[in-house]
């Protein structure tokens, strides 16, 4: 499977002040990935390389195959849509003014794609844009970065502003758009948006990719809590051995430990004894996503 | 309408453009309506201004009048001096440096710049939109001067308006452009402005009192409104020379700027 972005050694200053440190990424063609930081750790600044609107410091970037530049750009953003995270409009102009002033500039044929694209968002598009609120506006952002059915969707905060309803139109909207080939790098503070659609996760912190990997194996791996009940008491130095497990509390019956990775160990060391109930709570996205930012 | 940038850009002036147009045509027309009363004043007032040093005159009504009482002398004085060159400047520099540099403030560059259009064609057709809009102001101007001004004993040729158009905008079009250079090259929309007014301001006042000042008079011909005359100059016609010389100037600091702003970053 080729590489639709490739980041290598990227590293970019504003001033003296660092703004990304020797990143490196991959992401495949139709991929969903999730760029996953705090506010300022550099996940703009990344999407903001990629598309051409500022130049690395060191290291450089591959989108579709090549490296951008204002000889390709015109090419490459043919294929490319794009919803900024604070997506600015025209306010003098209404939603369907906007939409058909960028649809001639994307040189965009298939006008009543982008009408079902309307309709299914539900969005209002005889209303200036001034009068739009954040979540119609936002409507309006998906709409502008899907309307040249693009091989490559880089979107910022996506379902920001969203009722929950049109939150999941627009994760399905998603799926339907990678089932066709596309691409997706979403950037998002959302953990309920990302755990619904991303296939692959990348955490970034200050700049630097902390950690990358595929969300089911970041959620395999995360510490997990498990809430055991026994018939009989139990012995207290029946988990003194494993060093993924943590135990949380301890009664004479009962205990509620955390476990870090696979749980094969808990259950060969449960097992031996008669089990009346057993918790297991899933680790969620946010508790992945605060583990990592706690031991970093 | 919304096929190209420029046409946008156009649009979304349609208002402030119509406002310009009505404000200048209302002062004009209060100028014209003056000038009667101005005549028949005859030598009385002409005295009055010959008593005034040449270089104040200068300075205050953009070059040197000989007969205020004149219909060209007047619409020199009270229109084509000063108040029609700057409003145009104002116009000019406001919009030149909102072009880019305003846009990139207001984020909305963010999606022009993401679209598959080349940023030397998004600023040549911003530019484009910002000569056309001059253009309308001064057309307009014109046709308004030229159709009206017999009605109040005038008697003005079209031709003359339309050298003293021909003078304003080549005069306007200079500090537009630097305004528009600033703006594309910085992105900063509020230094641009202020670095071109001090530019305009201090060519305008270093013309007006070179005159005064020895040592910067010969100097003087620096400054873009020392070429500057107004209707004054319908009996030589337009000077080709410093208007191509003004326009080369012009196109080269738009360019400039142009390559600058394909390679900066763009919204830091």
């Amino acid at each position: 499977m080729s590489s639709v972005i490739k980041i290598e050694n990227l590293t970019k200053y504003y001033g003296k002040v660092k703004a990304l440190s020797s990143l490196n990424l991959d992401v495949d063609e139709g991929e969903i990935y999730a760029f996953i930081g705090p506010n300022g750790a550099g996940k703009s600044t990344t999407i903001r390389i990629l598309l051409g609107m500022l130049n690395p410091t060191e290291g450089f970037v591959e989108v579709l195959g090549e490296i951008p530049s204002q000889k390709n750009i015109v090419h490459l953003f043919d294929n490319i849509g794009y919803l900024p995270g604070e997506l600015a409009t025209y306010e003098k102009l209404t939603g369907r003014e906007t939409i058909k002033f960028f649809g001639n500039l994307k040189h965009v044929s298939d006008w009543s794609y982008i009408e079902s694209l309307i309709e299914r968002l539900d969005f209002d598009s005889t209303r200036k844009t001034k009068d739009l609120s954040k979540g119609n506006k936002q409507k309006l952002g998906l709409i502008l970065a899907l309307m040249n059915k693009p091989k490559l969707l880089v979107l910022d905060e996506p379902t920001s502003g969203l009722d929950p309803l049109m939150q999941q139109t627009s994760i399905d909207l998603l799926k339907e758009i990678q089932q066709n080939g596309t691409t997706i790098f979403l950037s998002s503070h959302i953990f309920s948006e990302i755990d619904k659609v991303a296939e692959t996760v990348g955490f970034i912190k200050e700049g630097e990719l902390i950690v990358e990997d595929e969300l089911d194996t970041l959620k395999a791996n995360a510490v997990k809590s498990l809430s055991i009940e026994f018939k009989h008491p139990i012995p207290e130095d029946l988990f003194k051995d494993s060093t993924n497990i943590q135990i949380v509390e301890s009664k004479d019956t009962s205990v509620t430990i955390n476990v870090t990775g696979p749980v094969d160990d808990v259950i060969k060391k449960i097992s031996q004894f008669e089990v009346v109930d057993l918790l297991s709570e899933e680790a969620s996205l946010e508790d992945v996503f605060m583990n990592y930012y706690g031991s970093n | 309408m919304f096929k190209q940038i420029w046409r946008k850009t156009l649009f979304d002036q349609k208002i402030s453009l119509l406002i310009w147009i009505i404000s200048l045509m209302a002062m004009s027309l209060l100028v014209m309506f003056m000038f009667p009363a101005i005549s028949e004043q005859g030598d009385a007032m002409d005295q009055m201004m010959a008593a005034f040093p040449t270089e104040m005159i200068e300075l205050f009504y953009g070059g040197a009048v000989e007969s205020v009482t004149s219909p060209i002398g007047w619409l020199n004085v009270e229109l084509y001096g000063l108040l029609i060159p700057f409003t145009l400047i104002i116009y000019g520099i406001g919009n030149g440096t909102y072009t880019i540099a305003g846009e990139e403030k207001n984020k909305t560059l963010e999606l022009l710049v993401t679209s598959p259009i080349s940023r030397i064609r998004l600023a040549l057709e911003k530019y484009f939109a910002l000569i056309l809009g001059m253009l309308a102001i001064l057309f307009s101007l014109t046709a308004f001067m030229s159709i009206f001004n017999g009605f109040f004993e005038l008697d003005v040729k079209p031709i003359t308006f339309f050298v003293g158009g021909v003078e304003v905008f080549t005069l306007a079009l200079f500090y537009t452009s630097i305004g528009f250079a600033l703006g594309t090259a910085t992105g900063n929309r509020g230094l641009s402005m202020g670095i071109t007014y001090a530019i305009t301001i201090f060519s305008y006042l270093w013309n007006g009192f070179g005159g005064l000042i020895e040592s910067i008079e010969s100097t003087t011909n620096l400054s873009p409104f020392y070429h500057y005359s107004g209707l004054e100059s319908q009996g030589s016609g337009v000077n080709l020379v410093e208007v191509i010389v003004v326009f080369l100037l012009s196109i080269s600091f738009v360019m400039i700027s142009i390559a600058i702003f394909n390679k900066r970053d763009i919204g830091t």
